[in-house]
């Protein structure tokens, strides 16, 4: 990867964690958002969001490294990516297990487009990325 | 070829040892405790042609001194047990201070064979071993191993089998200079003259130790025929002088070889390095970590969700259709179907949560990132008198005590750990939570939230005073040093993962399982009878001892019916609620129990603040006290547990109900 | 980086003694002597910790403490109290 695609990729999902870890924090916080943004799947949860803040502030901290030179931007960039995979497989482990719980022995009705939610589905592009890159690190990193 | 052998596996932690074990060894393992301590010792057999091999999983440590109670476990092991073999594992992506373990296994006299695991790594690093060259200088065969690939086991065993067949063995050595040897020449000598010590010990081991100032040697020269003349020599030499006088010489000497047997030895910058400035980043570190115990905290109880579900719709549908089959007599029904099936229950509603976790935490352990979580968190909980792996366990206590108390095997110092499994009762559990709402719901209407969240921040405070009291009183002293490696990151595997889970899962469902049943029956009992009284009403004897204990908390504003629903709290704090519904006679319905509770003259919001705070402190329920005893091995620690739990807990009601007025007044 | 970087190759020409904890990352030294309890000076033995051995200070924690160590090529992390207990020759690396 060019450094520039770097730079883009570390901005665009900073930014996108940020704006949903924002959001998720804040309608869990605020019950009145909580009824808007639950239409654009964004889940009212307190935690869930800071966790997805933790991302997004690792993924700016590359764009920052990238930014001033200060060195090691690849090795933010990797971790942050290894976490939206880690984030988005325990979110969808944990969304496919409540759906069962309500499935098989709840009443009310389950469909599997509650998995879609923004830690699931910003995990996506980072999970790609980091197979194509798995096989290259670190030894393109250790000139850094 | 012999019929049978045993062999050892000795080696630095995190080599891989438990890898190289279980594959060796499939699923013919035992787990118990070493005799007298409760370090975990694994066995396991296999086959090698017509030889049965039976094989020994030596605690992991980085030298044979007396430094810690895994050393003298696994030192003992070999001199007093004398293997046919011991098979020293060895990080190969780390030979030089992997080589150190070897000198002295070596200095023990043993028949040894290097196991040069994880070479597929090392190679990859450039990292090139001559296995001839060790043969030539060491006299100890080598064998190339990937114990995660199942690679050169089978050579493995064949070596240790060669190698058990030759004997006598010859000695192995490592010349300490004139100075030195000449000390252990006239120690040898002496020791000599005991011919008891002398076949037990191999004298030139015990005369080397007892120059390293040893104090476990000294014991064993105490109990001997020659102490005043050894002691005479002894007196004469600096031993702290002469102790680091002989490691400088033993890494002299592997230095000396290791250029001969290996290339590029030495370490550039790796992965590890890479990953590690990012996860113990100054801003970023503890954030990542916290967000990471998120996951586990999710995973841990989010995903045992259906599987919890789905053991409580079994038992539940069981216990119906013992009570619907009219058996007879109707207190054979119940024994069954209350007693044993509920009990029953109350031992497998955990094992998702259990299972689960012991998973996740095998999964940090075997990946690397459990030591940078110690590194991480180890100043904020060495504050508080703890070191930073306590502090897993007490997040994953707000979950449940039970798997959180198990997880504290990660912990290696016994004082340790034992500080953090007598606090983790007190960070208040998911079961705990019910209760809270019940009474914050009923007595606090508009502000429940912020009096629950007081409540988990009081359990959070006598969790916090209660280590920093034990180590100023029973426990004294500092967290052990912590001199923690850090290894490099590794994909853990599935399968080692799935086998950890489930050695200590099974070990939850063997020794707690019973005192769980037990103490499910012992309520049942007291619910029930006298047959006849309705179960758990005024009449049972569970009511009546509700009674006799009315006047020990009348004090904290509580009757006798709290009192009897603390009693079934015992079982899991859940149970409070339902058996309020019960005694109160409004069943399941919580409004209606919320009524009944606010009708209640003798309750009051303090008084229910008082409660709140009493079941959150009072004592761990049954299968909490279970694991106790079983993690501690004790029932004096056990019992020390229950006690303190009441003491704390009466002791803040007491305040509460008589400081809250005062307090409260204004809600 | 300061001065203590500019080496003549001697280990004669090091700074004069201090303790580990002293280091601040990254930096190095060598061991001069260990001053610890008897346990805790068997286990830095056996770790490497002997005279003479070159030690690399990698970074320190998130809190400053611990602070994370290289030595004979793998890495290991002390409290800087019990790294005090060690006394170091710096800018000898």
């Amino acid at each position: 990867m060019a450094s520039l695609t770097k730079r883009i990729v570390a901005g665009i999902f900073g930014i996108l964690y940020l704006t949903f870890g924002v959001t998720e924090t804040l309608s869990g916080l605020v019950p009145g958002i909580a009824e808007q943004t639950a239409a654009f799947m964004i889940p009212a949860d307190i935690m869930g969001g800071l966790v997805l803040c933790v991302v997004a502030a690792v993924y700016l901290a590359a764009l920052y490294r990238f930014g001033t030179g200060a060195g090691s931007g690849q090795a933010y960039l990797y971790v942050a990516m290894a976490l939206s995979v880690i984030f988005g497989t325990v979110a969808l482990l944990s969304l496919v297990a409540q759906g069962t719980d309500l499935l098989v022995f709840g009443e009310e009705p389950w469909s599997p487009i509650a998995l879609l939610v923004p830690m699931v589905w910003l995990a996506i592009l980072p999970a790609a990325g980091i197979s194509v890159w798995k096989s290259r690190f670190p030894g393109h990193m250790a000139g850094e | 070829m012999k019929d049978r052998i045993r062999i050892a596996l000795a080696g630095n932690p995190n080599v891989g040892k438990s890898t190289i074990f279980n594959a060796l060894t499939g699923s013919n393992q035992h787990i118990a405790n070493w005799p007298g301590v409760t370090v975990e010792k694994k066995s396991g057999t296999t086959r090698l042609g017509k030889t049965e091999i039976e094989i020994v999983d030596l605690p992991g440590t980085y030298s044979l001194t007396a430094y810690s109670i895994d050393e003298v476990v696994a030192r003992d092991y070999i001199i007093e047990e004398k293997p046919d073999v011991v098979i020293h594992v060895i990080d190969a992506t780390n030979f030089e201070r992997n080589l150190y373990l070897t000198t002295q296994l070596m200095e023990l006299g043993v028949p040894l064979v290097i196991a040069l695991n994880m070479s597929d790594e090392a190679e990859k690093n450039g990292t090139l071993i001559n296995r001839t060259l060790i043969k030539k200088y060491f006299e100890i065969p080598a064998v190339r191993t990937v114990g995660s690939k199942g690679e050169g086991l089978d050579e493995l065993l064949r070596a240790a089998l060669t190698e058990a067949e030759t004997s006598p063995h010859h000695e192995h050595a490592i010349g300490y200079g004139d100075e030195i040897e000449r000390h252990i020449a006239a120690i040898v000598a002496v020791l000599e003259k005991d011919p008891n010590l002398a076949s037990r010990y191999p004298p030139r081991w015990l005369a080397i130790r007892l120059l390293e100032g040893d104090d476990n040697a000294q014991d064993k020269i105490q109990k001997s025929t020659i102490t005043a003349a050894a002691d005479a020599i002894l007196a004469s030499i600096d031993t702290e002088k002469t102790e680091a006088a002989m490691a400088d010489r033993r890494y002299e000497v592997i230095a000396a070889l290791l250029p001969q047997v290996c290339t590029t030895c030495v370490k550039e910058m790796n992965a590890s390095d890479i990953i590690d400035r990012v996860v113990t980043d100054r801003w970023l570190g503890i954030p990542i970590f916290l967000a990471l115990m998120w996951a586990a905290f999710e995973l841990t109880f989010a995903v045992a969700t259906p599987f919890m579900s789905a053991i409580d719709a079994v038992m539940g549908s069981c216990a119906s259709y013992v009570a619907g089959s009219g058996m007879e007599p109707a207190w054979l029904a119940s024994l069954l179907g209350d007693g044993i099936i509920g009990g029953l229950g109350s031992v497998l509603i955990f094992i998702p949560n259990i299972f689960i976790l012991l998973f996740i935490l095998s999964l940090l352990e075997d990946s690397g990132y459990l030591a940078r979580a110690a590194f991480v968190m180890d100043r904020l909980m060495y504050a508080i008198g703890l070191p930073g792996k306590s502090f897993i366990p007490m997040l994953i206590g707000f979950g449940c005590n039970v798997p959180a108390i198990l997880g504290t095997r990660t912990i290696e110092d016994k004082n340790d750990r034992l500080i953090t499994i007598l606090i983790n009762p007190f960070m208040s559990c998911g079961a705990r939570l019910p209760v809270y709402v019940l009474l914050a719901g009923a007595f606090f209407p508009t502000n429940a939230g912020t009096v629950v969240f007081v409540l988990y921040v009081l359990g959070i405070a006598i969790a916090i005073g209660s280590a920093y009291l034990f180590r100023k009183t029973i426990l004294p002293g500092k967290p052990a040093p912590f001199l923690m490696e850090m290894p490099p990151y590794r994909f853990p595997t599935a399968g080692t993962a799935i086998r950890h889970m489930w050695d200590r899962g099974e070990m939850y469902i063997r020794k707690a399982g019973g005192i769980i049943l037990a103490g499910a029956f012992i309520v049942w009992v007291l619910a029930t009878f006298p047959w006849g009284a309705e179960y758990g009403s005024a009449e049972s004897y569970a009511g009546m001892i509700g009674h006799l204990l009315e006047p020990l908390v009348a004090p904290l504003g509580f009757d006798w019916k709290i009192a009897v629903a603390l009693l079934f709290g015992f079982i899991a704090k859940e149970i409070v609620v339902g058996s309020l519904g019960v005694l109160y006679g409004t069943g399941e319905d919580e409004s209606s129990l919320t009524g009944a509770l606010l009708a209640d003259p003798s309750l009051g919001p303090v008084a229910a603040f008082a409660l709140m705070a009493f079941v959150l402190l009072y004592m761990p329920c049954v299968a909490t006290l279970a694991v106790i005893r079983k993690e501690t091995g004790s029932w004096k620690w056990t019992g020390f547990s229950v006690a303190y739990g009441i003491i704390v807990a009466y002791l803040v009601a007491f305040v509460i109900v008589r400081a809250g007025p005062l307090i409260l007044g204004g809600i | 980086m300061d001065d203590s970087e500019e080496r003549t190759g001697s280990v004669t020409r090091c700074e004069p003694v201090t303790t580990l904890d002293m280091i601040s990352p990254p930096g190095s030294c060598r061991v001069a002597s260990i001053s610890a309890p008897a346990m805790v000076r068997k286990r830095l033995l056996a770790l490497g910790f002997i005279p003479g051995a070159a030690i690399e200070a990698v970074r320190a924690a998130p809190l400053g403490d611990p602070v994370e160590y290289r030595i004979k090529g793998y890495t290991i992390s002390l409290r800087k109290e019990d790294a005090r207990l060690i006394a170091v020759t710096p800018g000898c690396a």
